[in-house]
């Protein structure tokens, strides 16, 4: 199990406890219930990179324990 | 915001059908936790080729390594508990041997008696190792390949190909397996080389037939070699470093050929070179006794003519004979040796060589220089004349030099313009002064005589001599500052004109030698002709006296006389003219020449008298302007025509040209020659 520190540099920062083997699909659920916004607002990233794809697992972006990652505003764009 | 808890989280993920997340508080299972494998193995897959495959894997992997780590610390441990079973043992065994404390008691008797034995001992011992080396040494012997092993084996070459201090490979020719032929031997680059020479012989043209052969060879000898096939020269080697067709060529009586014998002591230490001559090398002579050769031998070396008469007088009989040897010596030795080996020993015979040389010339004697001064003192009086001619030279040289003209120059000369009236009437005074008082002294020498005779010595010797030459030849008054020749005038008649006019350049004389010899030639004819005619006429005039005062004109009638004038004077003319058409033919040489002159007595050249000619068939001139700019022209020809050519006051003349030469070249000034 590992732990993932979610940030958007406005003053929201949540730990979402997580298995590497989870869909970012789900942080982001979880990031959801968390914060209190809606799944498809929600866009993952780290930082200075793409946002993350929601099929693809937390191993696969390389994301370990106490790794922080970015939360930003999907406008759907 | 509170951190999501655990709970909370599994909540989520079996609401979205993930596995919950392992609680803190429960049984975590030992070690990590991996997939299991075998579900995996069922399927299609190339082992570790997906992500799951390859963490199924990974839990046995781990256990292998971790049972292999777990082997390999067990058998260290037990290797190090037999060493240490080992050493214990070791510790507690006992020495064997004897020690240095245990010592047999020996006496000296005994030692002694047991020497002899160990001295057969060890003797044994050594006869043993050698036995043992010469069977080994034989053994070898018997493995080596020598030469008394290639006894009999042919070598595909001559001997003359191998070169001496060339070393050659021999290798086994290729043959076929199955061929009936011996081995044989050849050499690889000695056979390219061969092979290299075939190929460039068959490309040389060979003569077929050759009519001044004298019988040699056979018939068609060049098809020899393909029907009978190529002959290849082998020798056979004996096994003793010989070949067989030399035994036995040397058996059949046969001669060797001679054998240049090479010296190979080329690995010889040579002596290290040293300028400096060897101190034990060095001999002292013992002076001689006998002071009577000694001064002989002086003399000798003085003047070598006097060896004849020395051997006559026979003062000093061996020590001639010496003399006569070292005279012959380099001769013989001239003709010994011509080719020479060495830069040293062509050094000597220079050497001798210019001792000879040396020898014949002849000593210069007192007596001798003082004649040759004597004669120098007689043969002087010839020396003042080439003097004399080496001044001429230099004066020539010196007149030769040209003038220069720059601005000084220039300076100098508008200067003395000025003062030259002045001084010219200066000078005039002098002469006039100077011719009374010759007159009064009647006498031609310079020096000026006072009234009581005596010479003014005042004057410098360069004054006197100046004043003698004034004298002798007074001065000419055309000479000129500039020391150009001065123009020449129009008042001194036709030829001072026609050097003028040369000298401005109005007429040239360029081809003026060849004009003049055809004008010659023509005058010449001329007068040839007038005086043929002439000749002719003076015969008729002769031969019609003779007959009228012959008897059958007296007995013709005037009508019958006028007849016969007639006839003669036609038949005359007839030979006249046919003897000038002859002279005509011959020596007439018509000089024509074309010459077109405008109106206003210019000549024309050939551009100009088109153009005029044109405006006359045209009856229509020039323009305006055009005109205008042409009677400049010929004004400004007329001017040019009009002024000197030395005056350098105006622009134009020659100070025009030299100002226009000295821009160009970018010199002050301009040199005349």
């Amino acid at each position: 199990m590992i732990t993932v520190t979610v940030n958007d540099r406005l003053g929201t920062k949540a730990q979402i406890p997580c298995m590497p083997s989870d869909p970012v699909k789900l942080l982001k659920a979880m990031v959801a219930a968390q914060i209190g916004r809606p799944v498809h607002e929600i866009m993952l990233k780290r930082q200075g990179q793409r946002p993350f794809h929601d099929s693809l697992s937390l191993a696969d972006y390389e994301i370990s324990d106490g790794v922080q990652i970015d939360l930003e505003l999907n406008t759907g764009d | 915001m509170a951190d999501l808890s655990i709970e909370e989280a599994n909540k989520i993920r079996l609401s979205m059908g993930m596995a919950p997340l392992p609680v803190p508080g429960a049984a975590a299972p030992a070690g990590p936790t991996f997939k299991q494998a075998e579900e995996l193995l069922g399927s299609d897959e190339e082992p570790a080729s997906t992500v799951e495959t390859r963490q199924a894997a990974a839990f046995d992997n781990w256990q292998k390594l971790q049972d292999e780590r777990e082997a390999a610390k067990k058998k260290e441990q037990r290797l190090a508990a037999i060493k240490k079973e080992r050493e214990r043992l070791g510790r507690f065994a006992k020495m064997e041997g004897k020690g240095l404390a245990d010592v047999e008691d020996e006496d000296d008797t005994a030692w002694l008696k047991g020497s002899k034995k160990r001295a057969k001992k060890i003797a044994k011992a050594e006869q043993m190792q050698r036995e043992l080396e010469e069977r080994e040494r034989q053994a070898k012997e018997a493995m080596q390949y020598t030469e008394a092993d290639l006894a009999g084996v042919k070598v595909a070459h001559e001997v003359d190909q191998f070169e001496d201090g060339e070393d050659q490979i021999l290798v086994l020719k290729d043959t076929a397996v199955d061929a009936e032929d011996d081995d044989e031997l050849e050499a690889v680059s000695l056979r390219d080389k061969e092979r290299l020479q075939e190929k460039l012989d068959s490309k040389k043209r060979k003569r077929g037939y050759n009519p001044n052969d004298e019988g040699e060879g056979s018939l068609l000898a060049q098809y020899d070699e393909e029907i009978d096939g190529k002959k290849h020269k082998t020798f056979t080697l004996d096994g003793q470093g010989r070949t067989v067709e030399e035994v036995e060529a040397e058996a059949a009586g046969v001669k060797k050929p001679k054998r240049v014998a090479i010296s190979l002591d080329i690995l010889k230490e040579e002596v290290p070179a040293n300028d400096y001559m060897d101190v034990s090398e060095v001999k002292m002579k013992k002076p001689k006794k006998k002071k009577k050769t000694k001064s002989s031998k002086r003399q000798r070396v003085e003047d070598d003519d006097e060896i004849a008469a020395m051997q006559e007088e026979g003062v000093d009989g061996m020590d001639v004979e010496d003399s006569i040897t070292i005279a012959a010596k380099p001769k013989k030795k001239f003709n010994e040796d011509q080719s020479f080996i060495d830069d040293d020993d062509l050094q000597a015979q220079l050497a001798t060589q210019r001792q000879l040389a040396l020898k014949k010339r002849k000593k210069m004697r007192p007596e001798d220089i003082a004649r040759q001064l004597r004669e120098e003192a007689t043969s002087t009086p010839q020396t003042p004349d080439v003097m004399d001619t080496t001044e001429s030279y230099e004066e020539a040289a010196e007149a030769d030099d040209g003038l220069v003209i720059d601005e000084t120059t220039e300076f100098v000369h508008n200067l003395k313009a000025n003062i030259l009236d002045e001084e010219e009437e200066a000078r005039k005074r002098q002469r006039r002064g100077t011719s009374r008082i010759s007159d009064g002294a009647k006498s031609s020498t310079a020096a000026r005589v006072d009234d009581d005779g005596d010479v003014d010595m005042g004057q410098s010797y360069a004054e006197a001599g100046e004043e003698e030459d004034r004298t002798i030849n007074p001065p000419q008054s055309n000479l000129t500052e500039t020391g150009l020749e001065a123009e020449k005038t129009t008042d001194e008649g036709l030829g001072a004109t026609l050097a003028l006019l040369r000298q401005r350049g109005v007429i040239t004389s360029s081809d003026s030698g060849d004009t003049n010899a055809l004008y010659r030639e023509r005058q010449k004819f001329l007068a040839d002709k007038q005086r043929a005619e002439e000749a002719a006429e003076r015969l008729r005039k002769e031969q019609r006296e003779r007959e009228r005062n012959s008897t059958r004109w007296n007995n013709m009638t005037p009508r019958e006389r006028e007849e016969w004038a007639r006839k003669n004077n036609v038949a005359a003319d007839q030979v006249e003219s046919r003897k000038l058409a002859e002279v005509f033919n011959k020596e007439y040489k018509p000089m024509v020449e074309l010459k077109y002159v405008d109106e206003h007595g210019r000549h024309l050249n050939e551009k100009e008298a088109f153009k005029m000619l044109s405006h006359q068939f045209h009856g229509k001139g020039s323009g305006n302007t055009k005109t205008k700019k042409h009677l400049d022209k010929i004004a400004a020809e007329k001017r040019k025509l009009a002024e000197t050519s030395l005056d350098t006051t105006r622009s134009g003349g020659l100070s025009g040209a030299l100002d226009q030469q000295a821009k160009k070249n970018k010199f002050a000034g301009v040199r005349l020659q």
